[in-house]
């Protein structure tokens, strides 16, 4: 039996888009009830397009966000209601790298700065002499080289820029990592470095990751488990096998068809989906999906579907499951 | 003159920035061509020099850059001996450009509509009495609804949809050459696979040539016929679509297929180890000898010519000189 790292419970966040003065005020649900279970050390994908939640889901989760309802358990304690003080700990536990390697990073600190900064507020009393080992083990695992430290980012390529920030993230021992498009930014050959590094670090350190992205190659590729989702819900959910071999939601389907593949002898009949995504602003009654959906029945205009497991560990949104 | 393709042929073109820290070498002699009618990747990674090459076939390469060397056929016309006023009717009327950000290539003051008339009226493919019914009917080929859409100014489209103006205008006047520079990389992938479906059928009907850059493999193998790979400012390897695929054989682009991850082949992911050149101080020679694993003294004097090691196959490596020869290690598979 895999332990369960972290449950996450209708977790809801509702932004309030203010309008003038005489008309309604109107509500953005990017993250609408997501039912996550995320086992201890394993790589679970959030798949989605643009305006889907799933930055805003990670950054809900970690608390930089507060979220609107809902609640995210570890070891069976809700870490967003917990105080400023009670938090701390988990602060520490749950990091996150962003994507864009080159705003994330402090331009004017030097790299020792940027990874040793979070040491000295969450381990108290610990000397500079521990502060710059600690600094040098991360950066060799990380890949780079101990008089790394005493740069400034801007001499850093982007693929390096990123192994910083992963650096500063794990020099705190964390055992769950949100990476929101880590490699979204690089080219492929600097890419598939990142990656392998990512898993390699995964394996030593015992880590969780939640692993945001768009692109679903690299998911098969990295990846053990995925949520897809789509405005603010997540549509099917399960281990990365059994949603690739057996995509139930049509959303998924889609998603899998569109990704180009880079086999020019492969002959698939490509599915291209009708009309744009919503806005989320104003999203489609019943299965947001239905006007896009190729199989969509009156009944998908009309009443949301429930999120129901399908098959043991396979959940989906969705009427009419293929 | 023997032109390589009968459309378009770039011979040895050279490019250069000038900037504070020196100047960029930005494309080191590139040779291409194409055929009409043909669908042509060009492929690499950032900073190899594939917009540049695009832009240099318009004539968009601007201070502090300059074009150095070389020739562009276009036809029978060489593009960078015509006068300025001679360039501008090739622009837009026989070749076309799409870029990237289709929000930002928009002007945001005027409506969708008026910009397509416009550029219809420039190239008098439209009288001002026929241009209004030629707008929608062209709207209308893109798939969307023309009523609609020519009375909306660009940030009230979505970037799908901004993409559909630009390729309505772009093909309004009947092109013989498309360039498409990244045209989908700001776009979801739902969105992307309508556009390049779009694109597809509308060259197709229309009998455009596509230039197609990209640094995506996926997209190259589903929507062209012919590859053009390039690093660092050349074109190393050069050949048909499927051929490139079962048999690429320059080390760089075998390590470019091995480094793309692909849905229903997991396993290793190989990079290529170092990083691409500063090309203000490019390596000498063939400018990925520092990360190629077959490297020899000779690489590292001159730069490769591009030879043909099957009809229609174009490889710039040394290790290739003595007829199709491939760098592959012993013992090891192909693992592309």
């Amino acid at each position: 039996m895999v332990e369960t790292l972290m449950t996450i419970t209708n977790l809801k966040k509702h932004f309030l888009l203010k309008q003038n003065l005489f008309a309604k005020n109107k509500i953005v649900k990017a993250v609408d009830d997501v039912n996550l279970e995320i086992p201890r050390e394993s790589i679970y994908a959030i798949v989605g397009e643009s305006g889907s939640g799933k930055t805003t889901l990670g950054r809900t989760i970690l608390r930089l966000i507060p979220p609107t309802a809902g609640s995210v358990k570890i070891e069976g304690k809700d870490v967003l209601t917990l105080d400023k003080k009670e938090f701390m700990p988990y602060r520490r536990k749950m990091q996150i790298v962003f994507q864009d390697p080159y705003n994330s990073l402090h331009p004017r600190k030097l790299v020792k700065t940027v990874i040793g900064e979070g040491l000295k507020i969450h381990f108290k009393g610990i000397s500079e002499m521990e502060i710059r080992d600690k600094i040098r083990e991360v950066l060799v695992q990380v890949g780079l080289r101990e008089e790394h430290m005493f740069r400034y980012p801007h001499e850093f390529s982007g693929g390096q820029r990123q192994r910083i920030a992963f650096a500063r993230a794990i020099v705190l021992e964390p055992e769950f990592i949100v990476l929101d498009e880590p490699t979204s930014a690089l080219d492929v050959s600097v890419q598939a470095m990142v990656l392998k590094m990512l898993q390699e670090a995964r394996a030593q350190n015992a880590l969780t990751y939640l692993f945001i992205t768009h692109n679903l190659s690299i998911v098969d590729y990295f990846a053990n488990h995925l949520a897809v989702m789509y405005l603010g819900r997540v549509v099917e959910a399960g281990s990365k096998a059994e949603i690739f071999d057996h995509p139930a939601h049509p959303y998924t389907r889609l998603l899998m068809s569109s990704n180009p593949i880079p086999d020019p002898f492969l002959n698939r009949e490509k599915q291209v989906a009708r009309g744009e995504i919503p806005s989320p602003i104003n999203p489609p009654s019943g299965c947001h999906f239905h006007p896009r959906c190729p199989l969509a029945k009156p009944e998908c205009k009309e009443t949301e579907p429930p999120y129901r497991e399908l098959a043991p560990g396979h959940h989906i949104r969705c009427h009419y499951p293929m | 003159m023997d032109l390589r393709g009968n459309l378009l042929d770039i011979r040895e073109l050279r490019v250069t920035f000038h900037t504070y820290r020196g100047v960029i070498k930005a494309l080191n002699g590139v040779n291409l061509w194409m055929d009409k009618r043909e669908r042509l990747g060009i492929v690499g990674e950032t900073g190899c020099g594939k917009s540049v090459t695009a832009q240099s076939v318009m004539r968009l390469i601007e201070e502090p850059g300059k074009i150095t060397h070389g020739e562009v056929w276009f036809e029978t016309r060489n593009l960078l001996a015509l006068s300025e006023d001679e360039m501008t009717k090739v622009r837009g009327r026989e070749i076309s450009m799409i870029f990237q950000e289709p929000k930002s290539s928009l002007n945001p003051v005027f409506k969708s509509g008026f910009q397509i008339k416009e550029t219809l009226l420039n190239a008098k493919k439209a009288t001002p009495a026929t241009a209004e019914a030629e707008v929608e009917k062209i709207l209308g080929y893109v798939g969307m609804d023309a009523a609609r859409v020519k009375n909306m100014y660009p940030h009230e489209l979505s970037g799908g949809m901004a993409q559909r103006v630009m390729i309505a205008m772009a093909l309004a006047t009947q092109p013989k050459l498309l360039i498409a520079d990244e045209p989908t990389s700001a776009l979801d992938v739902t969105i992307q696979a309508q556009i390049l479906e779009l694109l597809s059928d509308l060259t197709h009907k229309m009998g455009n040539a596509v230039m197609m850059i990209t640094h995506d493999m996926g997209i190259v193998a589903e929507f062209c016929d012919r590859v053009v790979v390039m690093y660092a400012g050349n074109a190393i390897e050069i050949a048909a679509t499927k051929e490139l695929f079962r048999n690429p054989t320059h080390p760089y682009t075998q390590g470019l297929l091995r480094a793309v991850p692909r849905v229903g082949r997991p396993g290793e992911l190989k990079a290529i180890p170092g990083t691409v050149p500063d090309l203000v101080d490019p390596p000498e020679g063939c400018r990925f000898h520092p990360r190629c694993d077959y490297a020899t003294e000779g690489c590292k004097k001159e730069l490769p010519p591009l030879l043909e090691i099957e009809p229609g196959h174009f490889v710039s490596c040394y290790l290739c000189q003595d007829g199709g020869c491939k760098p592959v290690k012993k013992g090891e598979e192909e693992p592309w």
